[in-house]
């Protein structure tokens, strides 16, 4: 015995009125009541379906507003998992090549932009711009619904949450070099901008490539009912 | 059952039944463990979610969501990494269960 779109949908409404906002989480629980109450339809088809949700919901046993909790960790993880993973593979063999070479490229940049305080201050203000607009732009269009899906939610979290925290540390080192201390002149300022404009190249390159990919094939494996505005 | 008793070896039974079963659904793993333990050992949605989850968060399992009529399905199967960590668990399950045996019936060792 099938369940009806009505039926369906009044599960749903029930699952959210648990506490469970997230649609991607809903449908997964959606679906096991769902099962279970057609199992039980065919077993006791007197009774009406409202009794039979009621006893789906008792035997589902579990703290729902937890079950989202636990969802949250491991999503989180799944995405720490995934970035973090991405950007390990530029320190193994062969790619290990180009991230000393991208290293090379920034620090010889760093000692020549740094002679200049108004270029200093031209290259904090670009990483500012350049920062905004991948903000933007690895939100694929889903500004309105980030909040409820929770594969969004952690993408974003993973995504733009670190590379606002790159640029911060950009900016004050780019800012710090522009003041009279002249920091350009100590090695540790130079290898430390040096190792923050490579990490923070990579996590761009990431963050305009690879991370939305990794978004969207997620996307068409795991949540097909999930459309992206663009 | 003690549902404490299951608590530690609940990620083994998932991983063992998707690695015999391919790929499976929620339910479909209360019922399959249900029907194989003759109504013995029944997992709780509330352990069994987030298990899977958890899981799914490591790269041990991989999730495919189908459509079936009017609603959609996850299904969970088993990763290369889930079949290696598979071996490593069986073994550390058989050992314990020995350690056990032991522990409870002296006299047979």
């Amino acid at each position: 015995m099938h369940l009806s779109e009505n039926q369906i949908q009044w599960i749903f409404t029930s699952v959210q009125n648990k506490g469970v906002n997230y649609i991607d989480v809903q449908h997964e629980i959606v679906d096991h009541l769902a099962s279970e109450i057609e199992l039980s339809m065919e077993t006791c088809p007197e009774i009406y379906f409202q009794e039979h949700l009621d006893n789906a919901f008792s035997a589902f046993d579990s703290d729902f507003k937890k079950l989202v909790r636990t969802k949250e960790k491991a999503m989180n993880k799944y995405w720490q998992k995934k970035t973090l993973g991405y950007i390990k593979s530029y320190f193994t063999f062969p790619k290990i090549i180009l991230t000393i070479l991208i290293f090379l490229t920034c620090s010889l940049g760093t000692i020549l932009v740094g002679k200049s305080i108004l270029i200093s201050f031209v290259i904090a203000s670009i990483l500012l711009v350049f920062g905004t607009f991948i903000h933007y732009y690895l939100r694929l269009g889903f500004t309105d619904i980030e909040h409820k899906y929770l594969v969004l939610k952690m993408y974003m979290a993973n995504t733009i949450g670190m590379t606002t925290f790159a640029f911060f540390i950009l900016n004050i080192l780019e800012m710090f070099n522009s003041n009279e201390i002249k920091l350009i002149d100590q090695h540790w300022y130079i290898y430390t901008a040096s190792i923050a404009l490579t990490i923070g190249t990579i996590w761009c390159h990431a963050c305009l490539t690879e991370f939305p990919r990794m978004l969207i094939k997620d996307i068409k494996e795991k949540y097909p009912y999930l459309t992206l505005a663009n | 059952m003690n549902p404490k008793l299951l608590r530690g070896s609940l990620d083994t039974i998932i991983i063992k039944l998707l690695n015999d079963n391919g790929e499976m659904y929620g339910y479909e793993i209360t019922q399959k463990v249900k029907e194989l333990t003759g109504d013995t050992i029944k997992i709780t949605e509330g352990a069994l979610y987030p298990s899977l989850h958890k899981l799914e968060g490591k790269g041990v399992l991989a999730v495919e969501t189908r459509s079936i009529g009017n609603r959609y399905r996850k299904y969970y199967s088993i990763t290369k990494q889930g079949k290696s960590e598979l071996a490593t668990m069986l073994e550390d399950m058989k050992a314990y269960m020995q350690s056990m045996e032991l522990l409870l019936n002296p006299k047979l060792a």
